[in-house]
This record gives C-alpha cells, structure tokens and sequence, in this order.
C-alpha cells in the first residue's frame, strides 16, 4: 500500500526531520560564501559593440538611482549609479530600452541607433500599471480580472507594532482589523468580506469566532488551522515576520483569486512576498527607530477616604429600612455589623489613595533595527538583513523582543534556468505578565475588573509577583520560526516555464512557566514547560505557458500539482512540589505530583489546479481557474473537493465609442467573477471514531485519576466526536462584480465593487439525541451569507508636479451577514446570550428586554392577575422596587430569564448584533517638497456592542458575600443616576450592595452603539536631497516621527470600542492599545 | 548532451508530482480508534471495564452520591442537612428544572458503551479468546446485563425513556446531510423493561455461577447477578411468580451466603466489599487506587471516623425519628449500621471503612468501601416480597425472619394483613443507606409516611423524577413527565 508513496513521503519527511538541519546549516554555508563572492565582483565584463549612455532623472530633475535599464527582450541591462548615470554595451542599434523603477511608471524608449538618451520618469498616479501577485503567478494589474487589494512596502514599513497588519487597518476594503489587546505580539482579527466563523462556544479566546485567511508567505501556505491547538504561547504567527523583509502583500477577496487554493481559500487569501535584491552594486540600508508607549486611562475607582464614605452611603441608604415600604433583605442587616475594614477609620488603606491599578502600567520603550545588504548582477541577486525589535508592554513584566534573519539569494544558472532561495528565521521572546496569555484578561495578575480596593490582603509575595517582578516567578514564551523555500524556472521552451517550489517552515514554541510555593494556594512550588513543533512542507511543480498570436491574442494557461505536508508535535511536562524555590524547572519531584505527556498528529493534501486565460486585444479577458484537493483530514465519503471559478474583464476604455464620448475616463474596467472555495478546520483526525483509555474517574473520587474498574484499563468512546465519513470542508461559493476607474488625468481612482459570497457546509458542533451516549459532534451542517458592496477611491487633489500634494485614499464597506443554515431544521442555537438564527446575523444579542427605565415606587410594578401579587421573578420572589423594568415578553405576568424554561421571556435583541456593518478608512497624505505628512484613520459604523466593562464594575460592586463587598474595589457612582429610594427616576438600579438583577449580563441594559472613528496614525517625515547626500556618501536619508493610536472618537462609555470580540463584549479590562511615540531613520548607502 | 541534464532535470521534477491517494490516507498515532482497536479480546475487556466505571459515575456522580440522592433522598431514611438545593428533594419539591439530577446523560453513556460491546465484541472472532466461545460470550453477557440495570435504574427514576440498543458509528445515523437531527422520543416503561428482561434470558443463558474469593466476585456479574436483578425487575412489572422464580435461583444456587452479625469484623468486611453476600458492587477499593476520596464517605461520616472532620452542611444523616420507631432496641444492625444512634443525628456507618494515605498523620483520607448495589439480603426480602404477593405467606414469613433472626430481632409473627409492610419495613431497616427505599415505596405502593406523595401526585405518576428542561429544548419528541410538566416551578 504505501510503496507507491515512498519517494514523496520519504522525500517530504525527511526535509521535515533530520536531514534538514544538516542542509539549512550546509546552504547557510554556501548562502554566505556565494554573498561574499557577488559583493566582490559587482559586474561581468562583456564584448563591447555599441555603447549606449544616458542619465535618468526624476520629474524634479533629481537623478534616480539604481533604476533598471534593460535591453527589451533580453536579460542584458545595467541599474543606474549614484548619479543617475548608466551606461549599456553591445546594444543591437534597432532595440527598445526598458526603464523600470519602484513607484514609477515603467518606461520603453526606442533607441533609434542613438548613443545618449536620457529619461526622465514619472511617478505612480496610479496603480493600474502595477504588479499583482495571483496564485503561482505575477501579473499586470490591468491584466487581471480579480479582485485584488495590494499593500506595498512603503506603507508598512517602520509600524510601531511586532506584526504588518497593524498598519493595514482602514486602508483596505473590506477587510476589517482589529487590535483586540494592546499586549505586543498578541493576535489581531483579520477578515475579509465578513464573518463566516459560526461558532457554538465563543470562550475565552480573544480571537475565537472570527474567521482567518490563508497565509502564503514565499509561496508557503499557512493557516491559522493548520497551527491550531499546538501553540504553547499564543504569540502572533504573523509576528514572527520582521516587516522591514515585506516587498508587497496581495490580498485576494474573490473566489476567481482564491480559487487556486481551493479548500482553504474561503475566507480569502494573504500572499506575502518578501524583498529581492536588485541588480546594482551593493546596498546598504540601515532603519532605526525608537519610541514610547504610554500607560492607558485607569479605569475610575473611589479611592481612600471617598471610597469609605461611598460604602457607608451605600450601606445606610440601603439597610434603612424605612425607605423600604416591601421587599427590604431584613433578615440580614448589614447596618448593624459594619465589616471591620470599613468601621476602621484609622486603617490607612482606607484613608488614603491605594488605587493601585498604576502599578501595573508603565511608559514602555520601543526599539527596532533593521540592518541589511542587498544588491546583484545579471547573474545573481542577493539581499541579507538582520532585524531586531524590541517592544516593551505597557503592562509592567509584558513585551516583546524579535531576531529576525533573512536572506534572499537568486541565481540564474543559465539562460533556461533560474533559481531563488529564501531563508527565514525569526526568533521571539514574549513575556505576558503572570498569567495565561491566550485569555483576553490573562495578562493581569488581578483582573481589573474585579479587584479588591487595595492590596492590604496580598502577602509581600503576591504583591511582588503581582507586579511581575516577583525575582523567582518565570514566564518564558519562546516562538523560533525557520522558513526556507526554493523556487526554480526552467525554460523549456519560448513561453513554457517549468516551475518548482518547495518551501518547508518548522515553528516552535515554547513556554517555560514556574511560580514559587509561597504564590499557590496549595503552598507547592508550580513548574511547567511545554513545547510544540509544527513542521510543513509544500511541494508546487507546474508549468506555465504563455502565448501571443499578432496583437490580437494572448493565451496563457498553467497548470500545476501541489503536496502538502503538515506535522504538529506537543511535549509538556510538569510538576509542583519542589524541595525549594530555586528549582525551578520540572526536577526531583513527587512521582505523583507530575503530569505530563506528548502528542503527534500530521495531515497530508494533494491538489491539482490549473488556470487557463484569454486576452483579445488586451481588452476582453477571461480566466477559468480550477483546484481540486485531497485532504487526509476528510472523511472517506468526501475526500477529494473541487473548487472552480471563472472570471471576466472588459476594458470598456479602450472602446472607441468611449473614447469620443467619455474623455475623461481614463481607464475604466469591468470585471466579475464566480468560484467555490473551501475552508479546512484544524483537527487532523475529526473523523476517526476515537477512544479514550484510562479514564474512569467519578464524582466521588475527587480530583483523583482513576484508570481502571477492578484493576482493568478502562477503555470508553470519546463521548464529542463520532466518526463522519461525510466530514469535509466548509464550502463558499461567491460572486463579485468590480469596476476599476481612473479619471480626470488620473487624478481620481476608484474601486466600486459588490460581491455575495454563501459558505454552506460550516462545521457546527452539533447537540446530539443525549440518548446516543454522545453529547455532541462537529458536522457540516450550517450555513452562512456574507454579501455587501465595497469602494475604494484614491484621489490627487493637486497636480502632478507640484510642491504640495494632498493625496486622499478612503475606503468603505458595508457587509450583510446572515445565517442561512443550522442543524436539527434550523432550529435556533442560543448560548451565552448570543443567538444563531436562520435570517438573523450571526451571534445576535439575545437576552431580558430592558425598557429603559426603572422600578420607582411599588405602585409601579405590576401585579400577576392571577395570584393579586406582585409580579414574580422566577426563583427570586416577586420584582422589587429599584431594580430594572424588563419586558414580559410573553405577557405570562412573570419574568423568566433562564431560557430553556417555557415561558422564558429572553427574546432576540431585533436589530443589534456584534458584526460591523460599514468598516473603512481614511488616508490623508500630504507632501511639501521634501515633507510629508500622513495621517491614517479607520471606522467602525452601525455595531451594537455589549459593555461588559460597566457590567464588570458593577457586578464587583454587587459580589455577595459580605467581607467581599467591603474589600471589593468600587466604581465611582457620583456620575451615575442610580436608584437611591421609592420616587427616584433612575437610569440604573438599585446599587443594593447584596447582590441581585441590576448587574445580570443577560439584558439589554448593557448594549451600546459600537461605532468609532480612529485616528490611527499620524506619520511625519522628511526625505534629504539625494544629491546633497553623495557628499556623505548616502544615497538615501529620511527622517520622521510618527505618533500611533492617536485618538479614539466612539459613542461607547467603555474604554475602547475596537477592543470588542466576535461576541461584541468589550475587552476593558485587557491589555489597552496603547499610545506610542516614534522617531526613526532610514538610510541607504 | 548539452541538454541531457536538464532533461534529467525535468524528470526529477516531474517525479514529484504523484498521483498516489494513500497520501490521504494518514491514520493517528495518539489515539485509539474504532478502526484499529477491535483485534483482540482485550479491547472486549477494556471496554467492558469501561462500561462499569461508567455505571460506577453514573452512580456515584456530584459528590458521589447520586445512588442515595435517587434511591433514597425522597424517602423515609435519610435527609440532608441544611442544604437548599436537597431539601428540596427531601420533601419532594425539587429545585428548578435545570438540576444534574435531572439529566440522564451519564446513564445514556453506559448504554452505549454497552451498545458498542455488543456490536464490536460480537464481531471478534471466537479464537481471539483464551476461553473461546466461552469467553466470548462472558464478554456479551455481561454487556446485556449492564444494559439491563442501567434502563431499569432509569425506569426507576424516570418510567417510560427513550430505548436505543444500537451502536452509532456514524455522524450520518444521527444527522442527515441536510442537518435535521434524528431525535427519539420516550419508550414506554413496559417496552424498555421487556427489553430489560431479554437482555438478562441472553445474559443468563451467557454466564456462568461465580465463585466466592475470585478477582470478579460480586464487583462484575455473574449468573447469579442477572438473576437478581431479573427478580427486581420481574416484581417492579408486577410478575410476582417470575421474580420469585429468578431470587430462588439467586439464592439456591448463587452461591452466596449470609454474613454472620455477629460478627462485627464480618460486617465491616460486607461493606469493604466482595463479602459472600456480595452479588453487585461498584468496585471502589483503595489497593486499586480506585477508592472514593471526596464521596459518600465524605457525605455520610465524621470525626471520629474521619480524623479531625467535622459534621458539616453536606454530611446526610439519618431521619432518626423514623427510624427509631422501626428497630427494636436490640437489634444488632444498630450497633452495626449507625454512630452517634442515641445522639440527635444518628449517621451510617456502611462507608466508613476509612484507610490514611498517610496513617501516621491521618492526611488525605480515602473511603475503602465498594458501593453495593445487591446483596443477597436484598433478594431474600425481594422473593420473601414476591411469596407475599403470591398468598405464600408462610414461606415469605419463614424468609423475612432469616433475616430478622441474622439481626437478633424477634421472629415477625404477625397478622399475614402486616407482613407486606413487615418486609417492607425490614427492607428499610436491612438496606437503609445502600439506595433502595425510594425505589421500594414505588414498587409496593407504600407511602403511607410520604406526606407530599398526594393521590394526584401517585395519579400523574408524580413520583418520577422530573426531566431536565434543557433537555426538552434539545429535542422536540420529547416530552416532560404528566406531573412535573403542569407544575409551576
């Protein structure tokens, strides 16, 4: 059975195990040799027969260097030197030179048997003459039908955060990025085109129900599911990656782009390519910069004496009795028993101010450095750049300190072969405070929102360690990411290319955790180290065909086999109970006080895709693509999955009739497009039946393991996953239709685009008939829509060659979500007072129906008919005075929350859901000569969030418990109209220090508009003439300031309103973005 | 030649494309699944294992007490101190509808590790078994018996549930592709107990008598097991003659044999476990490292039996006032059964076989007691019950004395008109902590100190436990008990 495999997966396996080691040492060898080689002999001398010279210039008259001037046709051709100049040999009297430079438009200049030409080149007003990345192909912008939205490196360089797509917010159409915790190196959203992440259990993951694309980085696809459920330290995989290595990022949005990586392409695809070196003698860059980021508001607690007077207001407003007519806690009286930390007016603690939410939070330094070499020959092209970047937290013991190494080797073999190598290592060291730091709160020793009003009752060990100073706690998070990939080009023929690709990454983490006996309640030291390794590898070989018959036709096709290779490992172990606290790693302990374990698990896909094009007269295009993909993660009834798409374009510009009449359009191009893509999960053996050993645990047995019944090994179903053979992947099918239009001299560039795009098939983990034995199983059973209409415009207000530019670039989306499928005949799925309804966006709020107002007097509260008593609320007697009016929405005459009783009255919440409606941004540039400013911005409209801020505070406020309440922090009531006696109209409850509804999470009293507009980054820069440089020997110097995370204009009375998850609570008391200041520099020389 | 390399070159290209499908095909290594676990008679052992540990949670689930909390919370023996949430089970008013108790779940879970046994173990080839056929049908036996006790332990509690015998191997048995979930509604009491009773005529015929002192004794079933649980079952369906049948062949040729109260030792060893009276347990003993640590010895004992441990709001004592008025003042099983009798809040002494992991300190204690669930006491009331129900009362009189005359209580010798609650009462008396009174009181009708059982309530079949609300949501076709379903909670 498995002979017919063996090249592949011996080959495969063994770049994934030993062997690779020896080759990434030995090509690192060669890498560096053949470096040192191409620095020193920058040209090859060649036959002179006709000398061509010239200079090329900008539109300001300043020389460029290093622009491309190459013979058309040929490979033959020369970068221009310092002073613009360049000089090209053995050039045939009748050829075309071809001047080619990044950020201007390419120029063709006939020679005309000419010796001297000199060229001067304009810059980019547009992009249609740009490149884009598609699957396993480069194209002309203008060539292509898909929808495509592309990020060059100059507007992500020098981004004050670890990882590229922080800077990407707001300037991309429909792709919305959120920052969901301001720890450096923490996971930000990143979705395309809306939510398709249905999901059954939203938890405690930051970034749980939202959807992801897939990454292709160098031609290696990643995605978030394939490093899923190995990951020890929740670091940001896109973090790894030193921004300064990024040449261009192409983000594919429609099915037509993304279909050529079928099943994972769903939600859109990422293609990342990094820097090249340029022919030209070597270059050498140096970035710098370096900042602050500042502490975040405290969230307002009443502090000292202030905070001894509120309780006591409390505590005689409420425990008298007089103001009570009904309904009074009498059996309980607080009055006459005063906890001891408040009636001490002597204790300091409560006299003076101990909010010491300060302690955690410090002004933290930014550093980064980027080092770098680059340059090439005709034959070779080589960049090396070594980066480092450090980020400390604003929360005291959090940050982040990446290594990162590239290096970028081509070489052309022959003129038939050629060949590119890049290697990538990045190296990061995280520290994320005490806790865990996958949970959104998990980086604060004590949770903001629920914390004691001082630190009297910590111990000095606690206290220490709860400022992360604590000398014996360790945290050590480590990501090490290695990526290699080799792509090779054989001409066979004039047109036809075969290419092969192999890229392999191996990323590991690990976290090394230890906390000191004296800081566990069991009174044991706590050590535990977990490691875990995902290896991949990708093989890509195909060939690539183009054809063009006169100037009618062009054709191109490529078709290609793609294997793939995914293997993940876990190592854990740990231990308590050390003889001191300086051990502190899992050693000489308790047999019966370790844990520990492995695990293993690997998938495997093969695929076949193609594309096959047709441009007429570069004016009517058409291109088919097609995948198929076979996935061992599948059941044996859906393993293989075909994914097709076609698009169009029409360049109705280039119609005469248009012409005459429209002169004002430039260029204007309709296009659309149909697909099916797929999207995988991330479990390796979902469809396998499997069993659990050895547990035989039971209640009465204490957290005890238990293994076996009478000395057996006890072997039972895993009761939450049955084998599917039907389990495949999640299927989109998706339309899009776009125009690209440039006006007015090309001034005015605009994007208008719609697109629907069904995901059916979702995995939904589904309840099953308890009577099976098992509680639940993922099936492809739900569905999702997400269809909406996008525009992008860019804009020159000024003209061409002027001093000052003001370029404008906003954008805008609007997104409808809606579920379209569940299980069990589409019944509605409730949890955690979110809804999936069939026609209803996903997770709709659903909860107690507030009316706004609340119980005045008893007069108000109604009475049952039936009983003549007042209305009841179920298992808590009847409502009483001060607490909120809810709507009984069945009109049973009682108030039932808990909804899986008859008679419940929770209801969907019409209207407000936590999906964004429009996302968009603004992008102002403005340049001055040599100044530029940018200032970028985002929104967020038409979002109905949950304040689960003010209701953290409140439920602090309210905890039961009576030594808890006096000890619990208090949030400042004086701005707050709260109940206070019979008659009070008020906008909140009874502030009854008890406990009771006024601080439940399931009502809509908590709901806010979720809009904001930020002002995410203000960029200040200045750029030295060139010429004035060569004095210096610099061929490059800029300088600037930039300020990120400027302002935050939002209609939320909680802290932020873009730290929000997918559930639409608020993230207030997680890691706050923070404010940072940078200066840096970059030079060339 | 120039080209020859690169058209080597080519083909090593082309040799990594493949076309070969057992790419796909890559099985776990960290993990037991269905397709290559079943090849031997060990995974029949393991998964039987498995079944009766899951009956043993199922049991013995919250704090380990779930046995008593069904079986005796709502009667006469027992209550619960002080605590809300169980009062309100004491005095039959039950909590709210979402309670653990109502749920059914880990019962389900046993019926289909038994579901599975029976389709997998039967599929093993005979020779696969060192004992052959024999051993084969040990496995499947014991399988149907499991399935037996755990739908009627759930007729027990709830009457008429849903009855599934089939294993689910599939995701697509239960859903359709089309994501319509197939729900199945409740069987009624009398089809799910017919099933009960073919189970155990398998059973019977499968199995052999066991033998006193082997590794399996009273902890897995024997022969003589399913025939007891065939009398229990045979009396609650109103077959008198049948159960008396089945508990006679328990007690001639079981196998078992009083232990002698006299004896205190005797006594303590019946409750360690494994005693010759013995016919099912739920193994749960501390050299197997299976041993109860925070459960119903935890639940039902104290200092001095728990060193330093002190009567709390969780501990269960016995309704005294009750009781009291049952035993005569010399009967042994005081002494043997109860602390602190002549104290307020007597409690039971039938897990309190305490062992220290640490004996010198006495830290972490550990109940050393297996959780009996038939003893042949039991079934010699239970047949003395059927003769009753027979007009055979001489015999029953003679039955229920073996018992009274163990306890040195005096000889019944009474009206035949009061030996139905004699029996009854020595049961209570016998058995009171092992979790049959409740059970009893709806089998005999008797509920004569039960104020809350009204005769509307008995009419509605308002004795049965509630079904939990969430579960109803889940599944459409299933409908909540007559009684509790009216009831405003």
């Amino acid at each position: 059975m498995e002979n017919r495999c063996n090249f592949l997966v011996i080959f495969l396996k063994s770049i994934c195990f030993s062997g690779f080691s020896h080759r990434v040492r030995r090509k690192g060898i060669l890498l560096l040799f053949i470096v040192a080689q191409v620095i020193g002999t920058s040209t090859y001398a060649m036959a002179q027969q006709v000398t061509v010279k010239g200079t090329v210039k900008d539109q300001k008259g300043e020389p460029l260097i290093g622009v491309t001037v190459q013979i058309k046709g040929t490979t033959q051709g020369a970068p221009t030197d310092l002073d613009g100049n360049f000089a090209l040999t053995n050039v045939p009297a009748n050829a075309s030179l071809v001047f080619t430079y990044i950020g201007m438009q390419t120029q063709t200049v006939n020679i005309n048997a000419r010796t001297q030409i000199n060229v001067r080149m304009v810059g980019l007003t547009t992009n249609i003459d740009d490149v884009v990345v598609v699957g396993y192909q480069v194209i002309k912008r203008s060539n292509s039908t898909a929808s495509i939205s592309s990020i060059q490196a100059k507007d992500i360089e020098n981004t004050p955060a670890p990882s590229f797509e922080h800077l990407l917010q707001g300037k991309l159409a429909g792709v919305n990025i959120q920052a969901l915790s301001g720890a450096p190196g923490s996971k930000n959203t990143f979705m395309i085109r809306g939510n398709t992440a249905l999901t059954t259990n939203i938890g405690d993951q930051a970034t749980a129900g939202l959807s992801n694309p897939l990454y292709v980085l160098d031609g290696i696809p990643t995605t978030l599911e394939d490093l899923a459920g190995y990951d020890a330290t929740s670091t940001n995989f896109l973090a790894t990656m030193n921004i300064d290595d990024i040449e261009s990022i192409d983000i594919l949005k429609d099915a037509s782009a993304a279909a050529i990586y079928g099943s994972r392409g769903a939600n859109g695809v990422v293609i990342i390519k990094t820097k090249k070196g340029r022919i030209g003698e070597p270059v050498f860059t140096f970035n710098a910069f370096t900042g602050v980021s500042n502490a975040p508001d405290l969230i307002p607690v009443e502090t000292g004496i202030a905070e001894r007077h509120a309780k006591y207001d409390l505590i005689n407003n409420y425990w008298d009795r007089s103001n009570f007519p009904t309904g009074a806690d009498n059996t309980r009286s607080w009055k006459n028993n005063i906890p001891l930390i408040l009636s001490d007016s002597l204790n300091p603690a409560f006299n003076n101010n101990v909010n010491y939410q300060a302690m955690f939070y410090r002004p933290a330094k930014i550093m980064n450095y980027d080092f770098g070499v680059s340059g090439g020959t005709e034959k070779t092209n080589y960049r090396v750049n070594f980066g480092y970047y450090d980020e400390d937290g604003i929360v005291t013991n959090t940050g982040f300190k990446r290594y990162s190494l590239s290096v970028n080797l081509g070489v052309k073999l022959s003129d038939r072969l050629e060949n590119q190598t890049i290697i990538r290592i990045g190296y990061v060291d995280r520290k994320t405070g005490l806790g865990n730091s996958s949970s959104k709160w998990g980086t604060f020793p004590i949770d903001p929102l629920n914390m004691n009003s001082s630190l009297l009752y910590l111990s000095d060990a606690e206290r220490a360690a709860f400022l992360g100073q604590y000398s014996n706690l360790r945290n050590i998070n480590i990501n090490l990411n290695t990526s290699v990939s080799n792509d090779l080009r054989f001409r066979i023929a004039k047109g036809l290319y075969l290419n092969n690709t192999i890229g392999v990454g191996i990323n590991t983490t690990k976290k090394d955790f230890f906390t000191p006996a004296s800081l566990n309640s069991d009174g044991e030291t706590f050590a535990e180290y977990t490691w875990t390794g995902n290896k991949s590898a990708t093989i890509d070989t195909y060939l690539s065909y183009t054809k063009e018959i006169g100037k009618m036709h062009a054709f191109n096709a490529l078709f290609g086999n793609s294997v793939n290779y995914n293997q993940n490992e876990y190592l854990q172990t740990g231990g308590r109970g050390a003889a001191s606290d300086q051990v502190k790693t899992v050693t000489g302990l308790d047999r019966n006080k370790m844990w520990g374990g492995s695990d293993f698990s690997e998938n495997g896909m093969l695929s076949y895709w193609g594309r096959l094009g047709y441009r007429l007269k570069e004016r009517y295009m058409i291109d088919l693509n097609f995948r198929t993909d076979g996935s061992s993660r599948f059941g044996k009834n859906s393993r293989w999955g075909y994914f097709p798409a076609i698009s169009g374009g029409w360049i109705f510009s280039e119609e005469s009739f248009v012409k005459e009449h429209l002169p004002w359009l430039n260029y204007g191009k309709l296009r659309g497009s149909w697909g099916i893509n797929g999207k995988q999960f991330s479990g390796d053996y979902e469809r396998f039946n499997s069993y659990t050993t050895g547990d035989a645990s039971y209640g009465g047995a204490g957290n005890r393991p238990v293994t076996t019944y009478n000395g057996v090994k006890v072997v039972i179903p895993n009761f939450s996953k049955i084998s599917n053979d039907d389990l495949s992947w999640e299927k989109s099918t998706q339309w899009s239709v776009g125009m690209d239009l440039e006006l007015l001299n090309r001034r005015l560039t605009m994007t208008p685009e719609v697109y629907n795009r069904e995901t059916t098939n979702l995995l939904f983990n589904v309840n099953f008939p308890i009577e099976t034995g098992y509680s639940n199983s993922q099936a492809n059973v739900a569905g999702v829509r997400n269809y909406g209409y996008e525009l992008s415009l860019t804009g020159y207000l000024f003209k061409p060659g002027q001093d000052f530019q003001w370029q404008i670039d906003f954008n805008v989306a609007r997104n409808y979500n809606q579920v379209t499928k569940l299980p069990n005949g589409n019944r509605d799925w409730q949890s955690n007072n979110r809804s999936l309804t069939v026609g209803l966006p996903m997770n709709q709020y659903f909860m107690m129906q507030n009316t706004g107002k609340v119980y005045s007097t008893n007069a108000d509260i109604p009475v049952n008919p039936y009983t003549g008593k007042l209305m009841d609320i179920l298992y808590n007697g009847t409502i009483k005075v001060g607490t909120y009016e809810w709507v009984d929405t069945n009109g049973d005459h009682q108030i039932i929350k808990d909804i899986n009783l008859p008679g419940s009255d929770a209801r969907i919440v019409e209207g407000k859901d936590p999906n964004p409606k429009f996302i968009g941004g603004l992008t102002n540039t403005f340049t001055y000569k040599r100044w530029s400013l940018r200032v970028l911005s985002s929104f967020v409209a038409g979002r109905t969030i949950f304040n689960a801020t003010l209701l953290g505070r409140l439920q602090n406020l309210g905890q039961g418990g009576y030594d808890n309440w006096a000890n619990h922090s208090m949030p400042v009531l004086s701005g707050m109209n709260y109940w206070r006696k019979p008659g009070d109209v008020a906008e909140f409850a009874t502030m009854y220090p008890g406990g009771n509804y006024n601080s439940m999470a399931e009502q809509t009293r908590w709901l806010e508009d979720g809009s904001y507009l930020k002002i995410n980054n203000l960029t200040l820069s200045y750029n030295f003439d060139a010429i004035k440089l060569k004095t210096i020997s610099l061929k490059y110097l800029r300088l600037y300031a930039m300020l990120d995370n400027v302002a935050m204009f939002q209609k939320f009375t909680g802290p932020d309103a873009e730290r929000v998850g997918a559930d639409g609570a608020d993230y207030g008391g997680g890691y706050a973005n923070p404010k940072k200041v940078t200066f840096g520099i970059n030079v060339k020389f | 030649m120039k080209y020859l390399k690169y058209k080597l070159f080519v083909l090593i290209l082309g040799l990594m494309i493949t076309s070969c499908s057992n790419w796909l095909e890559m099985n776990p290594i960290n993990q037991t699944t269905s397709e290559g676990f079943w090849i031997n008679e060990n995974a029949a052992e393991q998964t039987l294992a498995g079944a009766y540990a899951l009956l043993r949670k199922a049991l013995l689930n919250n704090g380990g007490e779930t046995f008593l909390t069904y079986g005796e919370l709502n009667g006469t023996t027992f209550k619960h101190k002080d605590q809300t949430d169980t009062e309100k089970f004491v005095d039959g008013s039950f909590w709210n509808p979402n309670m653990g108790e109502f749920q059914w779940a880990n019962f389900y879970k046993i019926t289909a590790q038994c579901n599975l046994i029976l389709l997998k173990a039967a599929e093993l080839d005979v020779s696969l078994f060192k004992n052959g056929e024999k051993g084969k049908q040990k496995i499947l036996g014991e399988a149907y018996f499991l399935r037996a006790f755990t739908y009627f332990y759930m007729v027990k509690v709830w009457g008429d549930v849903p009855l599934v015998i089939t294993s689910l191997q599939n995701v697509s048995e239960v859903i359709t592709k089309d994501g319509a979930v197939l729900n199945v509604p409740r069987d009624p009491e009398a089809k799910v107990l017919e099933q009960c009773i073919s189970d155990l005529k398998l059973a019977e015929s499968y199995l052999v008598y066991g033998t006193e002192g082997s590794d399996e004794w009273a902890v897995r079933a024997n022969k003589g097991t399913v025939e007891a649980l065939m009398a229990h079952i045979y009396l609650w369906m109103h077959k008198s003659a049948e159960a008396e049948l089945a508990a006679d062949a328990v007690i001639t040729k079981g196998g078992y044999s009083l232990v002698d109260y006299s004896d205190s030792l005797a006594v303590e060893g019946m409750f360690t476990g494994r005693s010759s009276e013995g016919i099912l347990e739920l193994n749960s003993r501390f050299d197997q490292s299976e041993s109860i640590v925070d459960g119903i010895t935890n639940r039902t004992v104290y200092h001095p039996w728990i060193y330093n441990k002190k009567e709390e709001g969780g501990t269960w004592v016995v309704q005294k006032e009750y009781m009291s008025s049952l035993y005569e003042e010399n009967d042994l099983r005081l002494k043997r059964f109860f602390g602190f009798w002549n104290q307020e809040r007597p409690i039971i002494l039938k897990y309190a076989q305490v062992i220290y992991e640490n004996p010198a300190l006495h830290l972490n204690p550990h109940g050393n007691n297996n959780i009996i669930l038939l003893r042949l006491s039991d079934i010699i009331l239970l047949r003395a019950e059927a003769l009753q129900n027979l007009g055979r009362a001489v015999e029953a009189t003679t039955l229920l004395n073996t018992i009274r005359n163990r306890a040195m209580a005096t000889p019944f010798a009474g009206a035949d008109s009061d030996l139905k609650l004699a029996i009854f009462q020595e049961r209570e008396m016998e058995l009171i902590g092992e979790g049959h009174n409740y059970f009893d009181r709806i089998r005999s009708d008797e509920w004569s100190d039960i104020s809350w059982m009204t005769s509307t309530r008995k009419g509605l079949k308002g004795y049965y436990w509630p079904i939990a609300a969430s579960y109803i949501t889940n599944n459409p076709k299933l409908t909540q008990q007559s009684y509790w379903a009216t009831k405003v909670w």
